[in-house]
């Protein structure tokens, strides 16, 4: 139960690395196992609170030109999907780029050494950071998409914005 | 629309901006460090009261599943951060609990032995040497020095004394019944001197003399079961116990006694052979702090070693070394989703497991020779190397490789087996002097083989579950 969100983010592993995943999921390398924290969940469950807060405002918050008239375009939708994906996307690249920064993804991770110890190869970058975020971009677009399917029902003004309204139209 | 941009802008600020306290710590280690390039007690205790204050999860990597600060750890991480040594970083003092440890070194006097000592030999260089690199090792502070023949004579504890009197007409004068040799009463007689925490070194030419009129075919099976029923004994005793073989060799100028004791002069290289005797982990430390490669003379020119098994190890499926997951909760023994990983024209499930394989005292060529390990599964290529440099002890890397993806468990046994040498170096029939054998010397190893082997013949099994 406690690795369902992993294995979502895992849908994308090829975008930011197995060794990287790996630190994802809390490897240890001093302990050889998954001692550390999983840090999928804390992500994820991040990206499942904004998606929610930013589906509920903009079906039912009567602020800031949310559940109005005006916003109920499949464009006004998208925007905001996209401004959830943004803020999880930045979330996710913070997170793990203080990680990086800070020496905490373990040794065993980073780098392949040779028989002397010397590093041969280094198997995380900084780029890994960003493409993670991007990662966390998707993961909280498809809750995005959830969310709305669950909750546009009852909006007064919005429950006809999404993209698949977009499609039926066509 | 200005208010949204000023949302997201306040929750990225709020998200990166933040300085932690860790990156105090950091930045007081990196302070401390470059300073005087030395990170001194005072220093040192103010980043371990940094890291106790705080709850910030990046100080989880310091700390153990207790909670509780690891020294080792943080020497670890400070090593990796700044380009110090570990003379670089004042480290609390552990107090390590010195043993005390005899030696008792048996030189074998009968009169097939008198060849290896006349004049200055190889023999007695070797000896000499290594009884020497272990005292001035600190190993033990107890050295014990006999010479063996029906009896034991002890010759107290001055090596150069004692190496000096490495003579015939002194071994002759030493006593004891020097005409036959009774290898497994000699070896009986050694095992029964050899307490827990005593090492016994015995070196002997290793020739059985049965006499005149013997059969002699019986006598060395004889003398084998004899060999076998002392060790188990012993290891019925004590079973943590292991032997060493080092065969040497050495010029002899002298008789060679062949089976029915009929004497010829020679004057060539004959083989002899050390035997080490004692604790498994005491024998290894000894052998750490004198190797086989510091002899002297013409050096070991090989080596049979034994310990009790089977004897669990450490080992880990290594992260990173095919295409798969490993299990959540048992990552070191188990993996998931192994797939066929396709490189160039491989395209083959291959995984990779570190073991520590330095406990049974075996050579590096004996782990890595794949002839002395058993798989059960025979669609699995197994190719064994050293492990790169890691802070768990593994020793070897034990790469499985197969055609198609398996599930079920992958076992692998490191068996007990005789080298091959000991069949090359025995001469099996005694009658004449044979350059570079040795009369029935297979039957004093199988002999101890057997007794360790007894229920079962292998040193270790290590597991893989493949989900």
């Amino acid at each position: 139960m406690d690795e369902i969100l992993g294995k979502i983010y895992c849908w994308f592993e090829a975008i930011f690395g197995q060794n990287f995943g790996e630190y994802l999921w809390g490897y240890n390398c001093e302990t050889q196992d998954y001692s550390g924290q999983n840090i999928f969940n804390s992500i994820g469950l991040i990206a499942i609170g904004i998606s929610f807060v930013f589906v509920i405002a903009y079906y039912y918050l009567p602020l800031w030109g949310f559940n109005h008239p005006r916003t109920n375009r499949w464009w006004n939708w998208v925007i905001i999907l996209l401004l959830t994906g943004v803020i999880n996307l930045f979330i996710g690249y913070s997170w793990t780029i203080n990680d990086f920064l800070n020496g905490n993804i373990g040794d065993c991770l980073m780098y392949t050494r040779d028989s002397d110890g010397n590093i041969f190869s280094q198997l995380i970058f900084q780029k890994d950071c960003w493409l993670f975020g991007l990662s966390n971009f998707f993961v909280s677009t498809i809750l995005f998409t959830v969310f709305t399917y669950m909750f546009k029902w009852w909006s007064p003004n919005c429950k006809h914005s999404h993209i698949l309204s977009l499609i039926y139209k066509f | 629309m200005k208010m949204k941009c000023y949302c997201i802008i306040l929750i990225i600020l709020i998200l990166t901006s933040c300085q932690s306290e860790f990156t105090l710590f950091k930045e007081k280690a990196t302070t401390f460090a470059n300073s005087d390039n030395y990170i001194d007690e005072k220093e040192y205790q103010i980043l371990l009261d940094e890291i106790s204050c705080s709850d910030e999860r990046d100080f989880k990597q310091f700390k153990n599943i207790q909670g509780v600060i690891d020294s080792s750890k943080v020497v670890t991480y400070l090593l990796k951060q700044f380009k110090l040594t570990k003379a670089d970083i004042w480290q609390p003092i552990t107090n390590l609990k010195q043993k005390t440890i005899n030696i008792n070194v048996y030189i074998e006097n009968s009169g097939s032995m008198d060849g290896y000592v006349k004049g200055v030999t190889e023999f007695e260089q070797a000896v000499y040497n290594y009884l020497t690199d272990i005292k001035i090792s600190k190993f033990t502070d107890s050295l014990n020095l006999f010479y063996i023949n029906s009896d034991i004579i002890p010759q107290g504890s001055d090596i150069s004394d004692f190496i000096e009197k490495l003579d015939p007409t002194i071994f002759k004068n030493k006593g004891g019944s020097r005409g036959t040799t009774d290898i497994s009463n000699l070896l009986k007689s050694v095992l029964t001197e050899t307490k827990p925490n005593e090492i016994s070194i015995l070196v002997t030419d290793g020739i059985f003399s049965p006499g005149v009129g013997k059969d002699a075919e019986q006598y060395l099976v004889n003398q084998q079961i004899g060999i076998k029923s002392s060790m188990a004994d012993y290891l019925d005793k004590y079973p943590n116990s292991a032997v060493v073989i080092y065969q040497l060799s050495s010029k002899f100028d002298g008789w060679y006694y062949n089976r029915e004791d009929s004497r010829t002069k020679i004057n060539e290289e004959r083989p002899y052979y050390l035997w080490i005797i004692g604790k498994t982990d005491l024998i290894n430390d000894l052998i750490l702090k004198v190797p086989e490669n510091k002899f002297k003379g013409s050096g070991v020119q090989n080596v049979f070693s034994i310990t009790g098994g089977p004897k669990s190890v450490d080992y880990a499926v290594k992260m990173g070394s095919g295409k798969f997951d490993l299990d959540k909760k048992e990552p070191k023994t188990t993996i998931e989703n192994l797939k066929k990983e396709t490189k160039g024209q491989q395209n083959s499930a291959r995984f990779s497991v570190n073991a520590n394989l330095s406990g049974f005292l075996l050579s590096d060529n004996y782990l890595r020779d794949i002839s002395n390990y058993e798989l059960n599964n025979k669609d699995f290529a197994l190719t064994i190397c050293n492990s790169v440099s890691n802070n768990f002890g593994y020793t070897h890397q034990l790469n499985f490789e197969s055609g198609s993806v398996h599930k079920g468990v992958i076992s692998v046994k490191l068996k007990t087996l005789i080298p091959q040498w000991v069949e090359d170096i025995n001469d099996s029939i005694g009658s004449i002097p044979v350059n570079g054998k040795t009369y029935g010397i297979k039957y004093q190893i199988h002999g101890i083989y057997e007794a360790f082997t007894i229920s079962n013949n292998y040193y270790t099994e290590i597991k893989i579950k493949i989900n």
